[in-house]
């Protein structure tokens, strides 16, 4: 499944001793800034990233995600071994990382741990997938490739991807996502 | 899995025993659980699991450990080869189906993501966000059927699983010290089932 460039492809590699850094960090950051340079939305957020210094490494882990850490700093979270994991995923997971540290900079609150906030939650959820739509649509229209629509159709959200790209409603598309929400 | 919450003391030992010096911000004592449970193919190792409250989602990051050595489970087979290693992986007819559970929930395959299916019902249902039935380690799939090679001590092992996505009756080969080679088998549809 995987069709990774340069040196990305290789696996196995022990971790960093005393870290949870990814051995490939270099090459996966360096590979995620190519393919999101493709798109319009990825040119805005890489610029983004750059301007504001957003500090953005990776980490390895179970499968990947992305995780806030504080105001400035995220990190990507990839396998170990690279040959399981498509780079477009990993481009895509760059991409939500930095507009998940751009979020509350456009109003998108970030939720505590309260259950008074699930409506918080509920609502940078939405705006996060709905972003991620957004950058999946674009990689769709530059390259044709239906290898990131196959994933989010794996995330359970293929409803509000095709939803999004038939132009529906904030409203629709927020009543297609509490269905999903509640089906998990 | 039923898990065990650690104690406040236990909780930050075990914080301070995985801190990366590089990665400081990922755990604080305040905003952060930890919980441990069995394994039935280990015999004394637990899984342990480290949740940080801070920000929501929450973020978990798992150990195998024994309370004092933690090994990080990183997407690869690391850890499971390092209980190899120290004699701790005991494979038998009870317990390799939650050993094939936790391989697949655990370790990222080049063939994509395997799920066991309890039936071919269920392949619709199942999505990567499905933490929680992903880890159901004791789910047994209707009609799976196991062959122990009494030879090797390995097993052979055919069941329903999700294969990257697709519905498969699945062969799954598993030598005496874990490694497992997946083969599918046929494409399953409801039909294959009546």
């Amino acid at each position: 499944m995987n069709d990774v460039l340069k040196e990305f492809g290789s696996s196995g590699a022990a971790p960093t001793a005393g870290s949870y850094g990814h051995p490939l960090n270099e090459a996966i950051i360096k590979e995620s800034i190519s393919l999101l340079s493709q798109i319009p939305e990825g040119r805005r957020l890489l610029a983004l990233a750059k301007d504001r210094n957003y500090k953005l490494s990776v980490i390895s882990g179970r499968e990947p995600d992305f995780r806030y850490v504080t105001e400035d700093t995220a990190y990507i979270i990839c396998p170990l071994n690279t040959k399981a994991v498509d780079l477009d995923v990993m481009a895509l997971i760059y991409g939500l990382a930095i507009y998940e540290l751009e979020q509350p900079s456009i109003g998108i609150m970030r939720a505590a741990y309260d259950p008074s906030q699930k409506h918080i939650l509920f609502s940078q959820l939405l705006d996060i997938t709905l972003k991620m739509c957004h950058i999946i649509g674009e990689f769709e229209d530059v390259n044709n490739s239906t290898k990131l629509v196959d994933y989010i159709d794996k995330l359970g959200h293929i409803k509000l991807y095709r939803g999004y790209r038939l132009g529906k409603s904030k409203e629709e598309l927020t009543n297609i996502y509490s269905v999903i929400i509640k089906e998990v | 899995m039923i898990w065990h919450r650690l104690d406040r003391d236990k909780t930050i030992d075990m914080i301070g025993r995985v801190k990366s010096a590089a990665e400081a911000m990922l755990f604080t004592p305040v905003t952060s659980e930890a919980k441990c449970t069995r394994l039935p193919f280990l015999k004394s190792f637990l899984l342990y699991r480290l949740t940080n409250f801070s920000s929501l989602p929450t973020f978990s990051m798992d150990f195998i450990s024994n309370g004092d050595s933690f090994y990080y489970m990183d997407g690869a087979d690391t850890a499971i080869r390092q209980m190899v290693d120290m004699g701790e992986l005991d494979l038998n007819e009870d317990n390799i189906l939650a050993y094939l559970n936790f391989y697949y929930c655990y370790v990222r395959l080049p063939e994509g993501e395997i799920i066991l299916l309890k039936n071919v019902d269920e392949a619709p249902n199942i999505d990567l966000y499905d933490t929680e039935r992903r880890e159901l380690l004791d789910m047994v799939p209707e009609g799976v059927q196991i062959q122990r090679d009494g030879e090797s001590g390995g097993f052979q092992i055919l069941a329903p699983a999700l294969y990257d996505s697709s519905p498969m009756e699945v062969l799954m080969t598993v030598s005496k010290d874990g490694q497992v080679l997946t083969s599918p088998k046929r494409m399953l549809t409801l039909e294959n089932l009546q």
